[in-house]
């Protein structure tokens, strides 16, 4: 396997993360002090991975490297685009409090890594790569929880989301062992052809770890426990981030393994996911239903719209495999637009419940900004989340399979039963009079342009939904 | 018939100058103030004109639809979402209805909410509501419709919910939004269904499938009841009727529009929209004319005792719609669309009539009014007229689609329908007359009835117009066979499919018939009996009725209560599901959760806050992913059908795993 020049140009997103991170953490050694600098070169850097992103995207770039152990095609290069958009708009908004705690080249550089990490995960197609790339996304992520000195429950959301993630990557690694001890091969093509002999025993139970290890990183029930304390605690930028890029990557590599790995074994495993989608929907916002703190009805929020995505997962049989796929996709991008935008807002004006009534009157652009982000976590079309859920409907209505059907019907019911919680907030909005003084809305004008700009792309959703589609359509894996 | 570039523009613009308008007045209502309402009807004036353009393009091309289409959610191997425009005659007269109610609305409303702290912003929303509705009506497939009517639903939500000073208010939006939801939810998955089946969401393409036997027996049945599940949950039929009564919260224009021409129309619209797909199956078509009809009837009882005067009304409009779902299901296609069309006229008047009482002494109850006859004569007027018209008394508007649906029921066969439908008729005349003669006639009962007066000028010009209307705006329709030399242009132009037709005389022996005087005589006769016992109870005898009120105080408060429904989904859906909101607030607080307050309060060091945790939740945590390792290997294991083994690896796997856990010691 000789490293040709197109192996360089392969990692190009890669490499220019790894040297802005370099970059960004030796100016934190020689230019102590400065906050602006750290975060305009981390937002530079997530331009350019994004820039070179788009470029290989255009270019038609494809191929396989080291053996075939990293890929690149269409389907990982959208998902480094959604992962690199979304560290731009989080460093945009992270960009005074950092500043603030005279840590910024740190919190930077942790941003980056995990970028570094998300990136590299989705292009990986060995599954010793890919829990490599996994543990670099995820321990800068335990920082990135615990970063809040201030605050007592970041330190300690940070402590918990590092036991239990421990946890949850050596039962990951195990699956993993297992399924290299009965491939012979952790090359994903040769895994393919051990799970296509039947199914042995062993090779099950490395599913189960493996499917387990993943469903805790993307913070599915049962394993979804450590979700509300981290995102509780963590900085409010550090939760918008990792509950949106480094999950989104991980549903692609999951997405990965499952179709290229063990295709042979897909009514196992989408029956599981069928089980996990429902179970995660449910707890996702039944738990949300009663939360007055809204940063943790947010956490549960990203608990609910994982089990969403999940539904797709098990939709991936039949004719609905292309659908399936997209559905994936599409809910990646519609979900991060929502969901960064929905965090920011609690990071401009706070995360008691109280603090949104009358925010209509004393700030109208947020407020609108806000019962976007609202409605459009509903689902309520014409808003991004409506064409992400719309998507996951039409790959289980084409799936065929009655098991999915039920899935769907949940699917419809959470949405249904969702309602409440994202209207109340919009309720105290809306439909409140403002508290006693000013609602302390505070915040740099970098972080109010990321919550204007993600609010009109999740409003304007639908314009790009042709181009969107047409792209993913074109990027799937199968 | 397709249309050159300019033409598709000025088509496209109907809906999209309202949107645009919202975007103007959301963002810029805070200079604007209250010149606000200038910018609007500015815009809904073109909105109007362009309508009335596209009415006229499709009459000139002899009621041939308009529609055109761009390519927008391509799927791939999928399939694909086009995004496009279709106007035929149903569609075209809606968007006149529309835009013409809005914009009377639009005018109504600048004095009616003169200093109100959100002026704008009630213009904005304004606005939106009626771009969504136009929007809804040109939809050429069910994803573009039910994207605007998730829209209508939003915009309701917020107009409902404006005076949010009142806690009624607010719980109103609160109720009209979720119960419409049911009823959304239920649609979406109709439209799936379709979907699956016959992988299109267009009309016309899925009564295509439908025919060609891609999609049929039960599995179509249960599509097309779910949509229609969907237009009970908008335009209020029984079960979902319970929103509609409270959305009176809102501001009486609103009430104006919601039920006039926007929202509860929509639900209707639906049905007539997808006329196609509903003569397919008979059994949805019944379901559709049943609940109608007895929709009519039950919200009509409702209306007889209300003491609110907006309330009466509001169940009115609930009645009202009933006859038109009642229309549609017997094959009535042209009348029911043609009452929608009457309705919408003297329906706005009757709500800008309440509001002008409203205006004049700040006060919805009927009891406190009395006398307004000589201080409102204008508004007496109108609302008589608008009364008449809804009563059905010939030879107003109300008659002419009224009686049309009336004889439709007798002449096809449906005797319980036409029962029904009579007796509703009966029921009509009286409580809305009753509610008239209540604030018109007699002494006034309040200090502020002596002194109510007449709105101011621009107020009364959309009640004149639209009175007007209410007289006039049915001779479009006079049946031929009723001797005078005019077309029926109404039903010529609006008219079910060849196809629709067709499979109505088929399946249901759904003739054309001529126009029957002695039904109309009957009709007219049973209207003007409830207008007269009207009159004995509230005029000639006023004691009689506080008598019969007692002495059926039972029945009485059982119409007042609106049947109970409130009490019973009280009782039921909204406890449950309060119940389940305390469950898991409870688990989520105490149980596993237990260790993050404790943590947060009181701990000084690290090695004290190792300590805590130790003891705390993280533990459980971990356990409980062994635990869940565990129950997903069941799964597996009984979908693989190799449950034993699986079972025994796995709790190996899961000893070892926890040996390792206790091991390590966190």
């Amino acid at each position: 396997m000789p490293v040709t020049p197109e192996t360089f140009v392969a990692l190009i997103p890669e490499l220019v993360a790894l040297g802005f991170l370099v970059l960004v953490l030796l100016l934190g050694v020689f230019v102590p002090r400065s906050a602006a600098v750290p975060a305009a070169l981390a937002a530079l850097g997530s331009l350019a991975v994004f820039g070179s992103a788009v470029v290989l995207l255009a270019a038609g770039f494809s191929g396989e490297f080291f053996g075939g152990a990293f890929v690149v095609d269409g389907f990982a290069l959208y998902f480094k685009l959604v992962v690199s958009a979304s560290a731009f708009f989080t460093v945009l908004a992270a960009a005074r409090w950092s500043g603030g705690t005279g840590d910024a080249p740190e919190y930077m550089t942790l941003i980056l890594s995990v970028v570094a990490g998300s990136i590299l995960l989705v292009s990986m197609r060995d599954l010793f790569g890919i829990f490599l790339a996994i543990e670099l996304a995820t321990i800068p992520s335990y920082a990135m929880v615990a970063f809040d000195r201030s605050r007592r429950e970041s330190s300690e959301g940070g402590m918990k989301y590092l036991i239990t993630g421990v946890i949850a990557s050596s039962v990951l690694l195990y699956g993993i062992v297992l399924i290299y001890g009965v491939s012979g091969s952790a090359q994903l093509s040769e895994v393919a052809q051990a799970f296509s002999e039947g199914l042995s025993p062993v090779a099950l139970l490395g599913l189960v770890l493996l499917v387990s290890g993943f469903a805790f990183k993307v913070s599915a029930a049962p394993f979804h426990f450590w979700t509300p304390d981290a995102y509780q605690g963590a900085p409010t930028s550090a939760a918008a981030f990792l509950s949106v890029a480094p999950k989104a990557a991980t549903f692609a590599v999951l997405l990965r393994i499952l179709l290229e790995g063990m295709p042979e074994a897909a009514p196992a495993w989408t029956a599981v996911m069928a089980f996990i989608a429902i179970l995660t929907m449910f707890v996702g916002n039944l738990f949300a239903l009663r939360q007055r703190n809204v940063r943790r009805m947010l956490a549960y929020s990203s608990v609910a719209h994982s089990g969403y995505i999940l539904a797709a997962f098990a939709a991936l049989q039949g004719p609905a495999l292309s659908t399936g796929v997209q559905a994936v996709m599409i809910y990646s991008a519609a979900y991060a637009v929502m969901n960064l935008g929905a965090f920011f807002v609690i990071d401009l004006v706070g995360d008691d419940g109280k603090s949104y009534n009358g925010l209509l009157k004393t700030r109208p652009g947020i407020a609108l900004s806000m019962g976007v982000f609202m409605a459009a976590l509903v689902g309520l079309p014409p808003l991004s989340g409506f064409f992400g859920k719309l998507y996951v409907i039409l790959a289980g209505a084409q799936s065929g399979s009655v098991l999915v059907y039920v899935v769907v019907g949940a699917v419809v019911v959470n949405s249904v039963l969702s309602v409440p919680y994202y209207f109340g907030i919009v309720r105290n909005m809306f439909f409140e009079e403002p508290g006693g003084g000013e609602p302390g809305v505070s915040g740099s004008g970098a972080l109010r342009f990321s919550v204007y700009a993600l609010a009109v792309a999740t409003a304007l959703f639908f314009l790009v939904m042709g181009p969107l589609a047409a792209l993913v359509s074109g990027a799937g894996l199968v | 018939m397709t249309q050159t570039l300019g033409g598709q523009l000025i088509l496209t613009a109907i809906p999209a100058i309202p949107a645009l308008v919202f975007v103007v007045l959301a963002l810029f209502g805070r200079y604007l103030r209250e010149n606000a309402q200038y910018v609007a009807i500015f815009g809904m004036v073109f909105s109007l004109v362009f309508s009335v353009t596209a009415l006229g393009l499709v009459i000139s091309g002899g009621g041939e639809p308009i529609s055109f289409a761009v390519p927008w959610i391509d799927l791939g191997e999928g399939g694909a979402f086009p995004m496009g425009i279709y106007i035929d005659g149903l569609a075209a007269v809606m968007l006149v209805v529309v835009s013409f109610v809005s914009l009377m609305v639009q005018l109504y409303s600048g004095a009616f909410m003169e200093g109100d702290p959100r002026f704008a912003w009630y213009y904005a929303v304004l606005n939106l509501f009626t771009a969504s509705m136009l929007g809804l009506v040109v939809a050429p497939n069910f994803i573009q419709l039910y994207v605007f009517w998730e829209l209508v639903g939003l915009c309701s939500y917020l107009l409902i919910g404006h005076w949010f000073e009142k806690r009624s208010a607010r719980d109103a939006a609160q109720k009209a939004f979720i119960v419409t939801r049911v009823g959304d939810a239920a649609l979406f998955v109709g439209i799936i269904i379709f979907w699956a089946q016959t992988g299109t969401t267009s009309f016309d393409g899925i009564s295509q499938a439908a025919q060609a036997g891609f999609i049929g027996g039960s599995l179509f049945t249960a599509a097309v009841v779910l949509v229609f599940v969907g237009a009970i949950g908008k335009s209020a039929q029984f079960p979902l009727h319970v929103w509609l009564p409270d959305a009176m919260e809102g501001p009486t224009p609103v009430s104006a529009l919601i039920h006039a021409a926007t929202m509860v129309a929509a639900g209707v619209y639906l049905v007539a929209r997808t006329y196609d797909i509903f003569v397919q199956s008979p059994t949805a078509m019944l379901t559709v004319a049943y609940i109608g009809g007895f929709t009519a009837l039950m919200a009509a009882t409702m209306a007889l005792v209300k003491k609110d005067i907006k309330r009466v009304i509001a169940y009115s409009t609930v009645s009202q719609l009933g006859y038109m779902m009642l229309a549609l299901g017997i094959g009535a296609f042209s009348a029911g669309m043609f009452h929608l069309y009457n309705h919408a006229f003297f329906k706005a008047l009757l709500f800008l009539g309440a509001g002008s009482i409203i205006y004049a002494m700040n006060s919805y109850n009927l009891t406190e009014m009395g006398g307004l006859r000589h201080r409102m004569p204008l508004t007496f007027w109108t609302m008589v007229v608008a009364g008449l018209s809804l009563a059905g008394i010939f030879p107003l508007a109300g008659f002419w689609s009224k009686d049309a649906i009336v004889a439709s029921a007798f002449e096809d066969h449906f005797y319980v329908l036409f029962g029904m439908a009579l007796l509703t008729v009966f029921l009509t005349a009286f409580y809305i007359f009753r509610a008239i003669f209540m604030a018109f006639t007699g002494e006034p009962r309040t200090e502020a009835a002596r002194e109510a007066e007449d709105p101011p000028g621009i107020m009364t010009l959309p009640m004149v117009v639209l009175a007007l209307l209410a007289v006039a705006s049915g001779w479009v329709g006079i049946p031929e066979s009723f001797g005078l030399p005019l077309r029926d242009y109404f039903a010529e132009f609006v008219a079910p499919s060849g196809f629709a037709a067709e499979t109505l005389s088929a399946t249901f022996g759904v003739e054309p018939h001529g126009f029957s005087f002695g039904l109309a005589v009957v009709s007219v006769l049973v209207g003007l009996g409830g207008i007269g016992l009207a009159y004995v109870l509230y005029v000639a005898r006023p004691a009689l009725s506080g008598s019969l009120a007692r002495r059926f105080s039972g029945l009485h408060a059982f119409l007042d209560k609106g049947w109970y429904f409130d009490a019973f989904y009280g009782a039921t859906f909204v406890r449950g599901a309060r119940a389940l909101g305390r469950a898991t607030n409870v688990f989520d607080r105490r149980g596993l959760d237990r260790g993050v307050g404790g943590v947060g309060r009181g701990i000084q060091g690290l090695g004290e806050f190792l300590r805590r945790l130790q003891t705390g939740g993280v533990q459980n945590y971990a356990l409980f992913i062994l635990l869940s390792v565990l129950v997903l290997g069941i799964v597996v294991g009984a979908v693989a059908g190799a449950a034993y083994t699986v079972l025994v690896v796995a709790l190996i796997a899961v000893v070892t795993l926890a040996s390792i856990a206790w091991g390590v010691r966190l």
